[in-house]
């Protein structure tokens, strides 16, 4: 049974665990949805549950339990949330979140550009094999798939962002000559 | 390996992720709802009229419902105050309310006796519940036994066991947890068998047998638990169901587990006794998309079922019998789904992300209340043995005449009428060609079939054209492919069933850009009677189309290219060539998705002869508030607030959202529907092909590239 001081306690005791992971949780949420506003939501969302599951003592490797949550609660949204990111293409750099220091440079990152042209799957499975540089084995037991469907979404999401840089290449190329 | 572009692709997201950093406000936020999860609250109405609950009051010992409340201490040990509510409302307190809930709290197992409104804890298992059922048939304090999915020791996995009458936990199924949504476990009728989803790389659900055959353990009697004494058997589902309930459905030996689809209520035929249960469907139409639905399982009370509907606004909650429809309240504070529903005669409990309800009603839908299950994650409805004697067994059900199908309007979940007929199968219209990567295959009642595999490496089937003029017994169709360097076109007849003819047409005038495909659907479209073949490609910033004339293969050896108008841009999501009343003269209309809130039709009339030449200017279309993002014959696909719907055009008012699986994640992926055959349309989605009729949307059984429908006429070929 809770008192309160055990609960207190849990929360101080929660309160470094989330310090130790949050800011790296974010960063994994916004190169998972684009969106810092919503980031920083599946994060909380992510930690909320993490919560649950630490309160009762059955987390070995937090870190790994957060990315994970993160990783689930973004795609979760993601089905949901792809529209949002036509509005956003409309926000002036205020309205973008404060916590985008750097819109021109996003705006100019071509890689960046192509990795949110990416279907879902392959874009989560590209972003924790060279963001959080998983193995396939760690990718595939964070994402609940075997370690062949991260290798076949990792080899399709870099086909993809080939063309994809490619084509924007020759659009540009074009662009420019004309 | 390509170590440039995986360099810059790490040095992106590096940068990327260094753009950002948490604000303060987060941990508020992770702070706060910690803490409203360690909230105990108590019970509360959300409806009723006072008359109605000071009958209850009358009527019921009003017991504390929480029993683990340290921030509401005076809940824990005394009796309530006067003002208390009940759970359930005096028309409900009858032979129809149940007599007991299993509830999650906290990831512990809760029994509550609604008759007194107390609560006592169970055995529980290890890990994050997730959902429970109450076996059928078993009594508490004699042989209750749960059922229960939850979170595996190892991450990543969720688990599925049974808690015995002793307490015992078996785990009866673990696997690799789906992320989006939790698995459900439901019990069959007759407490013998356990079902539950399973959704990884493929979803799946699962059976196992937890006690011997009903006729060993007669009904009402205490049902001896051997978990698991069967080996647990799995069953693929198609994609996007989900596990409702498990209900009688008045055929021979079988049951049914009512999910759902896309907004469709669905059933799976479930012949336990054969090797390969068949997995079929009804389709009960709903205005609005079914969210959830689940069934009343006894002869006792009223039958019917209960439907959550999402109608775009918002979700309404029906109950539905044969005589009757009423809406019933939900709770105010409803939150996000998912959402389960676990019903028995005139009580549903309701169950969104965080939080579960208790709804009662009268009977007939009337004199409704809503109340608050304190924090409970998951709730199973307890069905005594009384129930499990009322329910049909196989043989009993045999006798049953087959119901009705659901009236339109009134969706209820159980209803049979069309049973034994797959989802996609209802829709299909006869035979479809299918492409996977290298592989041309048939699909038909009997099942898909290769006929065809390209041997060059890296070599795909990108799109294929069925023949107007095609029968089922006789398919003449074009494809295109593409190899490592160049696209190619292919002209293949099908006879009876066997691939009689594949040719490649290798005239350069024949020959696709090396764009095609990239701002176009990469397949053609042929004229309605079959005399000229279209492709539109990419040509620099400009859009072409391409006509060649036919007669049994390409006549001559020269195209028409024509430069679409200015202002045509955006995705080709759609292509028609339709008759018309002149003569030799039909035209061609090419839709295309802007970007825009609308699309750009652009019609051409082909003057019989080869020439080709555009009619008026561009037609715009539209959908008020919405966006339109593919069109064809049998309705199109608009945009609006965030969702996608599907509105038919031949049938008025019939209108659906997709179902999620086929919502792209991205706003630019194009979404395509091709030629219509039988009033079907294949639509491209998400990277995956579904069916669509003017009422209903039901995923391609296969993941492949294309798809081309053969007609069912029985037109010479």
């Amino acid at each position: 049974m809770l008192s309160l001081p055990r609960a207190e306690a849990d929360r101080r005791e929660f309160a470094d665990v989330f310090n130790e992971h949050h800011r790296r949780a974010v960063r994994l949420a916004y190169l998972l949805t684009s969106d810092p506003d919503q980031a920083e939501d599946v994060v909380a969302e992510a930690f909320t549950k993490v919560y649950r599951r630490w309160r009762k003592g059955g987390i070995d490797d937090v870190g790994a339990y957060v990315r994970r949550a993160v990783a689930n609660e973004a795609n979760s949204r993601l089905r949901r949330r792809y529209l949002e990111r036509d509005r956003a293409q409309h926000r002036t750099g205020d309205q973008r979140g404060v916590r985008r220091v750097d819109d021109q440079a996003a705006d100019r990152d071509e890689v960046w550009w192509a990795l949110q042209r990416l279907p879902r799957r392959q874009r989560t499975a590209v972003v924790l094999r060279y963001f959080e540089d998983l193995s396939e084995e760690q990718a595939a037991e964070v994402l609940g798939v075997s370690r062949g469907t991260v290798k076949s979404q990792v080899s399709r999401g870099l086909d993809r962002l080939e063309q994809l840089l490619s084509s924007e290449a020759e659009t540009t190329s074009e662009g420019g000559g004309a | 390996m390509r170590p440039d572009l995986e360099r810059r692709l790490q040095h992106s997201l590096s940068e990327r992720a260094r753009d950002v950093e948490p604000t303060p406000a987060l941990w508020q936020e992770v702070d706060r709802r910690a803490q409203a999860h360690l909230r105990w609250r108590t019970w509360r109405l959300w409806s009723g009229s006072l008359a109605a609950a000071a009958a209850v009051l009358a009527a019921f010992a009003v017991v504390p419902m929480v029993l683990d409340a340290p921030e509401q201490p005076e809940v824990a040990d005394g009796p309530p105050a006067d003002t208390r509510d009940p759970l359930v409302s005096a028309a409900a307190a009858s032979e129809q309310l149940p007599g007991h809930l299993v509830l999650v709290r906290d990831d512990e197992l809760v029994l509550v006796d609604l008759a007194t409104e107390s609560e006592q804890p169970l055995p529980a298992p290890d890990g994050e519940l997730h959902d429970v059922a109450a076996r059928p048939g078993t009594t508490p304090g004699e042989d209750l036994e749960i059922a229960y999915t939850a979170t595996a020791e190892r991450e990543g996995h969720d688990r599925v066991g049974v808690i015995d009458e002793a307490g015992e936990d078996h785990v009866v199924d673990e696997f690799p947890a789906h992320g989006t949504v939790d698995p459900a476990v439901v019990f069959s009728p007759d407490g013998e068998w356990i079902a539950w989803s399973r959704a990884a790389e493929e979803a799946y659900v699962g059976l196992s047998r937890i006690a011997g055959p009903v006729g060993d353990n007669p009904a009402g009697t205490t049902m001896h638990s051997s978990v698991p004494d069967h080996p647990q058997e799995q069953r693929e589902l198609p994609a996007g169901l989900v596990l409702n309930d498990w209900v009688h459905d008045g055929l021979p030996g079988l049951q049914l587990m009512g999910t759902h689809v896309d907004g469709h209520a669905v059933q799976l035929l479930t012949d336990l006794d054969g090797p390969t249960p068949r997995l079929t469907q009804t389709i009960p139409a709903v205005d609005g998309m079914l969210v959830r639905a689940d069934a009343s399982p006894s002869r006792a009370g009223p039958e019917g079922g209960y439907a959550l509907v999402d109608h775009g606004d918002g979700l309404e909650l029906r109950w539905t019998t044969p005589d009757d429809d009423a809406e019933l309240p939900l709770p105010e504070d409803l939150g996000d789904g998912p959402y389960v529903l676990d019903a028995q005669q005139a009580a549903v409990t309701v169950t969104d992300e965080a939080a579960s309800w208790l709804i009662t009603h009268d009977g007939d839908g009337g004199d409704a209340h809503v109340a608050d299950l304190t924090d409970a994650t998951a709730v199973s409805i307890l069905r005594g043995p009384e129930a499990v004697e009322d329910a049909p067994s196989g043989d009993e059900a045999s006798d049953e005449p087959a119901e009705e199908p659901a009236d339109a309007d009134t969706a209820a979940p159980e209803a049979a009428g069309e049973l034994e007929v797959d989802v996609f199968e209802a829709l299909m219209p006869g035979s479809a060609l299918e492409l996977d990567g290298p592989q041309l295959r048939l699909r038909d009642a009997a099942g898909a079939r290769t006929l065809h595999e390209l041997e060059e490496e890296g070599a795909r089937w990108r799109g294929v054209a069925v023949h107007p003029a095609s029968t089922p017994g006789h398919i003449s169709a074009v494809a295109t492919a593409t190899g490592v360097d160049e696209a190619s076109l292919h002209h293949l007849e099908i006879v009876d069933g066997e691939l009689e003819r594949l040719e490649h047409l290798d005239d350069p005038a024949l020959q696709p850009s090396e764009h095609w495909g990239d701002a176009a659907e990469p397949t053609p479209v042929w004229s309605p009677g079959g005399d000229a073949l279209a492709w539109v490609e990419r040509e620099a910033a400009s859009m072409v189309l391409r006509v060649t004339a036919w007669d049994d293969g390409p006549v001559g050896h020269e195209r028409i290219e024509r430069d679409l108008p200015e202002g045509v841009e955006g995705v080709l999501v759609s292509q028609d060539w339709v008759e018309t009343d002149a003569g030799d003269r039909s035209r061609l209309r090419l839709v295309h998705a802007t970007g825009a809130r609308h699309a750009v039709a652009v019609e051409l009339e082909h003057d019989g002869q080869g020439g080709v030449a555009p009619v008026g200017a561009p037609e715009v279309l539209e959908d008020e508030g919405a966006e339109v993002r593919a069109v064809s014959t049998v309705g199109m696909i608009v945009e609006q607030e965030e969702r996608l719907r599907w509105r038919s055009a031949t049938t008025e008012g019939v209108e659906r959202p997709l179902p999620e699986d086929a919502v792209p994640d991205e706003l630019d992926q194009r979404l395509s529907l091709g030629p219509t055959s039988g009033g079907a349309a294949p639509l491209r989605s998400q990277e995956r092909w579904w069916l669509v009729t003017a009422d209903a949307v039901a995923p391609w059984p296969q993941e492949v590239d294309g798809v081309a429908l053969v007609p069912a006429g029985s037109h010479g070929g």
